[in-house]
């Protein structure tokens, strides 16, 4: 009976290793969990994209649960979640606060008018990147939920599609908005 | 040798010595000891790329692992030591961006699992061995004989 089961031992480590790949198909090897999740958003001194002469700090972001969406004219999927960020901040009033990271300010203002408009309430022109730095951004477009307290609790690394909204974003958001605590979120 | 093929032939060793050129982007800074030198590549080669598939910083050309670069050697111009750097780095990009993660309860079994495989794997074969049946007493001479002759009979 001892030895059946030290037999089994092998197959047994076979299916747990097994199982646990299976759980992880499907899941983007290159999505990390963000480390400034809990923790309040950056300080920062940066001007505003569209007004240059005006400097904006963390005083000036909304008081309210908010979007922070990281974006460039340089970035290809950021064209393609334009849309979909229009739709949220002009149909369902959700606030968006627009990082333009590592980018240009004419090569932005062209995006802005290039795809129909400007879903933003603020942009903070992240010039040299040291606020994505410190936010952890690795790429864009990331968007990160921030709630009433100017914490962070949710951290998308990738488009906001439709369905990623309704499957990810909301549910969290929705949450935030409540201000109750959520599996939904990341935090 | 003809033209063509002396043409072909340095033709081909030139092409061969441009293959080995390299022109990616080189981030250069400046160092004032060879010893800051160093501590810079080795701090940039424990340090992953988060965007890349396992690449460190030494070896990648993205951008974020050149804006990491820069605020690497930036931070050591300030003054910061290797775990100020290393802490600053983690605190922002999580464990993941660090090729040496933190012995914690949570990174136990990526740093204990192979030895204790290994010592498992040992343990196992150990105790199989002394499950053998014991060596049986030698044959006697009557014995013998009789297995010689049924060996003799198969052949």
């Amino acid at each position: 009976m001892n030895k059946k089961l030290l037999l089994a031992l092998p197959l047994l480590a076979f299916l747990v290793l097994a199982g646990i790949l299976f759980s992880r198909l499907g899941s983007n090897p290159q999505e990390l969990p963000s480390a400034r999740l809990g923790k309040p958003l950056p300080s920062f001194q940066l001007h505003a994209l569209l007004a240059p002469n005006q400097v904006l700090t963390n005083a000036d972001l909304p008081k309210q649960p908010f979007l922070l969406n990281v974006w460039a004219s340089w970035c290809p999927s950021c064209a393609e979640e334009h849309q979909a960020l229009m739709a949220l901040s002009k149909e369902q009033q959700v606030v968006i606060v627009g990082v333009n990271y590592k980018d240009e300010p004419a090569a932005a203002q062209a995006f802005l008018t290039k795809h129909g408009g400007n879903p933003y309430q603020q942009i903070i022109a992240d010039v040299d990147g040291n606020l994505g730095l410190d936010l952890g951004v690795y790429g864009a477009p990331e968007t990160y939920i921030v709630d009433q307290q100017g914490h962070i609790r949710y951290r998308l690394a990738g488009v906001v599609a439709p369905e990623v909204w309704q499957q990810q974003l909301w549910p969290c958001y929705q949450a935030v908005l409540q201000q109750r605590e959520s599996a939904a979120c990341q935090f | 040798m003809s033209v063509l093929s002396r043409l072909t032939q340095v033709l081909s060793v030139l092409l061969l010595v441009l293959a080995t050129q390299a022109w990616a982007a080189i981030d250069v800074y400046q160092f004032k000891t060879p010893e800051e030198e160093a501590r810079f590549q080795s701090l940039i080669s424990e340090l992953r790329c988060p965007k890349c598939q396992n690449q460190n910083l030494a070896g990648s050309d993205a951008g974020i692992a050149h804006d990491l670069k820069t605020r690497t050697y930036q931070l050591m111009k300030e003054g910061k030591s290797d775990n100020e750097i290393r802490q600053y780095m983690i605190d922002r990009y999580g464990e993941f961006i660090t090729y040496k993660p933190a012995v914690k309860s949570s990174t136990w079994l990526l740093w204990f699992g192979p030895f204790v495989l290994l010592v498992l794997v040992a343990v196992i074969l150990i105790w199989r061995h002394r499950q053998q049946p014991t060596v049986t007493a030698p044959l006697n001479p009557e014995e013998q004989a009789r297995l010689a002759a049924l060996l003799k009979r198969t052949d």
